[in-house]
This record gives C-alpha cells, sequence and structure tokens, in this order.
C-alpha cells in the first residue's frame, strides 16, 4: 500500500527520485519511532537490571561493610569465604532440601488439581476457582494466615488433629517440621498457577488418542500413564524447571512464618543473603553470595531455553 | 464418556481444604477475642462484630497503608503496561538496526532475579536519594521485559489491516501505536494489568528493604509489623489481613477468568 500513497504524494519532482528519497526517509522515520518508543523500557532495565547486575559484581569484589566507609578490593576472597561459611553452606543445604521436597509436591498436586478439574462430570468451573484462589493470595500475608494455622495449641490444623485423639503437632517450632510446613504453603501458593498450565497442556491433547486406548482395552491408569504423561512433556519441563526457579528465590512467606528459625531450620539461601546484607551490612560478602545463586538459577535458566528450543524444532 | 461420580470425594476435599485457612481467617475477623483463638469446629461466628475492624482503624494508620499500597501498585500498573506495550508494539511492528540485539537483550534480563541485584538496587536508589520514599518503591518495578514479551507476542498476532489503513489516512507511526494498535491490544493488556498491580500489592521484601519510617510502609509491612505487635489477639490479626487481602480478592472476583487466560499465554505456548 505504501508504493500507492507514495505515487500521489506532492508534484514538484521526477516521481521515481521523490520516491527513492520518500523510501528511505520513510526507513529513516521508521528507525526514529522503534528507537524512541523503545527507549523508556531500554533504559530503564539497563538502570535497574542490568547495571545493577554488574555493579554486584563488583561489590562482590570487595571487603565492604556499609557500617564503614572503607571498602578495600579483596578479589575472589568473599567468594573463597563462602566455603568456609557453615551457615551458608547450611543454607545452601536445606534449600536443596527444600527444592527436592518442593518440586514433586507441586508437580503432583497441581497436576492432580487439572485432573479432577478436567474429569469432574459438573462443577468443574467451581473447584477451579476454588483451587485457583491462592495464587492471587499474597505470600507475606499467606505466611501470617498459616501462622495462626499452624499455632501449637489454638491453630487450625492441631485442632482437628486434637478431635481424631492425635497429639498435636509442633508445624514451626520443631527442627524438623518447620521445612516441611514452610513447603505446604508454598505448594498451596503456587498450585493454582500451575493447574492452569496443566490444564492448557491437557487440553491439547487429541481425543481421538484416549478413544484409541479405550478401545485396544487400556484402563484409566494405563491412558494416563501412556498417553497423558508422554503428551505433556512440553509442560512437565515447564513445570518443572520455573518451579526450581522459584524455589531458590523463595522469601515472604518463610520470613513471616519463622524468620529462618527455629535453630535456623527454615533458613534458606535469599533469606540468609538478606541476613548477611541487610542486618549485618556485610554488602561484599552478601553480593559474592547472591552472585553464587545467580549461577545455580542461570543453569536451570539455561536449562530451560535448551528444552523449549528442542521441543519447538 | 465414562461419569467419574467418585471424583467429587477428592474434589471436595481438596477444594475446601484450599480455601479453608482464608474462610477462617476472614472469619476469624468478625469473632470475638475469645472465640477467634479458640477454634471450636464452627466457621461462623456465634456473635457477629465489627469491633476488631474499628480498633484497627483507629488505633493504627492502616487505611492510610492501604493508600501507599494502591498508589504505588496503581501507578506502576499504569506506567508499566504503557512502557510494555511501546517497547513490544516496536519489536513487533517496525524495522529498524539492531532490532534482534535489542529483543535479546531483553529477554535475556529476564534471567536475572530479584534477589541477585536487591543489594546493587539498594545503593542505587539510595545515590537517587529516593531510600523510604514512594519514588524508591515504584520507578525499578516499572521495567518487565516479561511484560515486553508477552505485549510483543499479542502484536504480532494482531492483523495488520487496521494498521495499514491508519497508514493510508496519513498516520504517523506513532500516530498509529496510540490510536489504533494501543487500544486493540485491550484484552492483553486487561490481563497484564492485573497480573502487575497484583504482583506490586502483595510484594514484600523490596518496600522492607526500602521503607522505614511508618508513613511510607505499604500494607504487607504494615500488617507484618501488627501481627507481630498482637500475636495473641487473634481476632486483630484475622481481622487485619482480612482488609489487607480485600482488594485482591474482589480482583480475584471480578476478573478470575482474565488471570487463568493470561497465565495460559505464559506457560511457554
Amino acid at each position: 500500500m505504501a508504493w500507492f500513497k507514495l505515487g500521489l504524494a506532492g508534484s514538484d519532482s521526477p516521481p521515481v527520485q521523490r520516491e527513492n528519497t520518500r523510501g528511505l526517509k520513510r526507513r529513516t522515520r521508521e528507525a526514529l519511532a522503534a528507537y524512541a518508543l523503545l527507549a523508556p523500557a531500554v533504559l530503564g532495565l539497563v538502570t535497574f537490571v542490568v547495571f545493577p547486575m554488574i555493579y554486584a559484581f563488583w561489590v562482590s569484589l570487595h571487603r565492604w561493610n556499609a557500617l564503614s566507609l572503607q571498602m578495600p578490593w579483596v578479589g575472589l576472597q568473599n567468594y573463597v569465604s563462602s566455603f568456609q561459611d557453615t551457615d551458608w553452606l547450611q543454607a545452601l543445604e536445606r534449600t536443596f532440601l527444600y527444592t527436592v521436597i518442593f518440586v514433586p509436591s507441586l508437580f503432583v498436586m497441581s497436576l492432580i488439581l487439572a485432573l479432577i478439574v478436567k474429569s469432574v462430570p459438573h462443577l468443574s468451573g467451581v473447584f477451579r476457582t476454588m483451587f485457583f484462589l491462592p495464587v492471587v493470595m499474597s505470600p507475606a500475608i499467606s505466611g501470617i494466615i498459616w501462622t495462626l494455622v499452624y499455632s501449637d495449641r489454638n491453630g487450625l490444623i492441631n485442632r482437628y488433629l486434637e478431635k481424631f485423639g492425635i497429639d498435636p503437632v509442633h508445624w514451626l517450632s520443631s527442627t524438623h517440621v518447620a521445612l516441611v510446613s514452610v513447603v505446604i504453603v508454598s505448594v498451596w501458593l503456587g498450585m493454582g498457577y500451575f493447574m492452569i498450565i496443566f490444564l492448557a497442556g491437557l487440553q491439547d491433547i487429541p481425543k481421538q488418542y484416549y478413544e484409541a486406548a479405550k478401545i485396544d482395552g487400556a484402563s484409566s491408569w494405563q491412558s494416563f500413564w501412556f498417553i497423558t504423561l508422554p503428551n505433556l512433556r512440553h509442560t512437565n519441563i515447564f513445570v518443572l524447571i520455573v518451579s526450581i526457579i522459584g524455589s531458590f528465590q523463595v522469601f515472604d512467606q518463610i520470613m513471616l512464618m519463622t524468620g529462618g528459625g527455629p535453630a535456623n531450620s527454615t533458613t534458606l539461601v535469599v533469606l540468609y543473603i538478606f541476613q548477611q546484607s541487610f542486618e549485618q551490612y556485610n554488602f561484599g560478602y552478601a553480593a559474592a553470595l547472591s552472585f553464587i545463586l545467580f549461577m545455580i538459577i542461570l543453569v536451570f535458566t539455561l536449562l530451560q531455553v535448551k528444552f523449549l528450543r528442542i521441543d519447538e524444532e | 464418556m465414562k461419569r467419574n461420580y467418585w471424583l467429587y470425594i477428592p474434589a471436595i476435599l481438596l477444594s475446601v481444604s484450599t480455601i479453608f485457612p482464608v474462610l477462617w481467617n476472614i472469619m476469624g475477623g468478625f469473632k470475638n477475642a475469645k472465640e477467634a483463638s479458640n477454634f471450636s469446629g464452627s466457621l461462623f461466628p456465634k456473635h457477629p462484630t465489627l469491633n476488631n475492624y474499628i480498633e484497627i482503624i483507629n488505633s493504627t494508620p492502616f487505611l492510610h497503608y492501604m493508600w501507599n499500597t494502591l498508589v504505588y501498585a496503581g501507578s506502576v500498573t499504569i506506567v508499566a503496561l504503557l512502557i510494555a506495550a511501546m517497547a513490544g508494539y516496536a519489536l513487533a511492528r517496525l524495522d529498524f538496526p539492531g532490532r534482534r540485539a535489542i529483543l535479546i537483550g531483553i529477554l535475556s534480563t529476564m534471567m536475572i532475579p530479584f534477589s541477585v541485584i536487591m543489594i546493587p538496587l539498594f545503593l542505587i536508589v539510595k545515590s537517587f536519594g529516593w531510600v523510604d520514599s514512594l519514588w524508591g518503591l515504584i520507578v525499578p518495578s516499572l521495567f518487565g521485559a516479561f511484560s515486553v514479551f508477552l505485549c510483543r507476542q499479542f502484536f504480532m498476532g494482531l492483523p495488520r489491516e487496521l494498521e495499514d489503513a491508519g497508514k493510508i489516512d496519513g498516520l504517523s507511526i506513532l500516530g498509529i501505536f496510540f490510536r489504533i494498535a494501543l487500544p486493540l491490544s485491550r484484552p492483553i493488556l486487561y490481563a497484564l494489568a492485573i497480573f502487575i498491580f497484583l504482583a506490586n500489592w502483595n510484594s514484600y521484601l523490596w518496600p522492607l528493604i526500602l521503607l522505614q519510617s511508618q508513613k511510607n510502609w505499604v500494607i504487607s509491612l504494615g500488617i507484618s509489623s501488627f501481627s507481630t505487635d498482637h500475636s495473641t489477639q487473634w481476632n486483630l490479626v484475622m481481622a487485619g489481613t482480612t482488609l489487607a487481602i480485600v482488594p485482591t480478592l474482589i480482583l480475584f472476583a471480578l476478573f478470575q477468568r482474565k488471570l487463568v487466560e493470561g497465565i495460559k499465554m505464559t506457560g511457554g505456548k
């Protein structure tokens, strides 16, 4: 359409040449408009994401306590020290443990909810709505609510256990149980989101597959195992990797339920970095820890990019 | 198709236990002190009362925290949407040198989690003089690579005919974006708006790092300090958390379908 308009415009110079210059100008104008439209996003991301990343690395090469004015260069010393910091190693170990419990539980739970919503004869919309509700809840406020739910004496759960004659569980005050209690809340917060992702994946599996399996006499368990799961491959990878990445960054609900306790049993990496930076003011050291966390997350991000690309090919 | 009526058993058990903590909390806000902290099995208050709410509103600046949060989350939502839509449109529709490089650059910032940059971000915001201010809360939250990406995907799927018509009518490129493309992108912008609003209404870690004086607090800080101070008065804690989640519950009730559609778009599809 553009050539048509250009041909009609103006009349003071030969048409061929004019079309050429107008064409060039149009491209310049398009580029200028594009840069103008992109400028806020690019400048903002550079200032508040990319530059902080570089800055974080630079800070991590210094011994810097925010309470002192001196900031000596220490090279990779902070990274070396992290390997001797037993609290940090313990936080890493606890985070791995958290991930190992959280990711499979979340996966199974979300898939079960999706299958229920998909297969229940009526009211699937109502069930979906109820399962989805925690997604909009603030993790911080959920932490406060669940603190009451988990409370030793009057908490919701222990009250019900009492009715069945079961001894109260020290959900948040026992070093053995607290991490599991925290995982339960994280699963509660995340399962609605992944349920929707699974529902979208389930929708894409052709009905004929199930019908064919039925004719061959497959049980519903068999058709789940041999049709549903393999056909959800793409979705499975997405759910697993996104939830792994998320589990390394959990903070809000833990901070408000246990604050990392009892006896550091729920001090996960971000909580430890937060304590090092904004309670101890060891900015240099905490920045080095952040960078180690980044490397761990980066591995999983790259895995995701790789898997999803292979899937697309 | 086989009717799986037995599925109602796990469906009801799971759905009720999912929402029960929230319901229990909301109902507790209408109970008196003794009944709230001494759950007898009855969800509904025996003597419903609004006293807890009255006490909270009179004794703490709760409404002020909510106002701060609304200003923060509301302004971030509006500006962030505009920034994302502008960039997404340029990447989807316009031809310019460096397009691919800029797209990859923007997408790769998604790999950087907030927890990794919180220290330098604090130092940068401090150098701008924005510590303990709403500015420090708002400005760094305006830029999201994911929103840009979502807008780009949306514009790429939009038919070009209307924009071509605008071109024939002599609109400039920016004119086409603001008068034609932006109004057409309302569906995606609504979904994105709810996500951005919720994320900021619910945010806790950045406000915790940034804000000191109580007059600047957002609701998550207000309620966490309140619940620590009143940890034994469950009726008050429950009323406070209920107040704090009311806006999210309203958004949930009104826009649940949009949220679900939005999530489906994020699922790597």
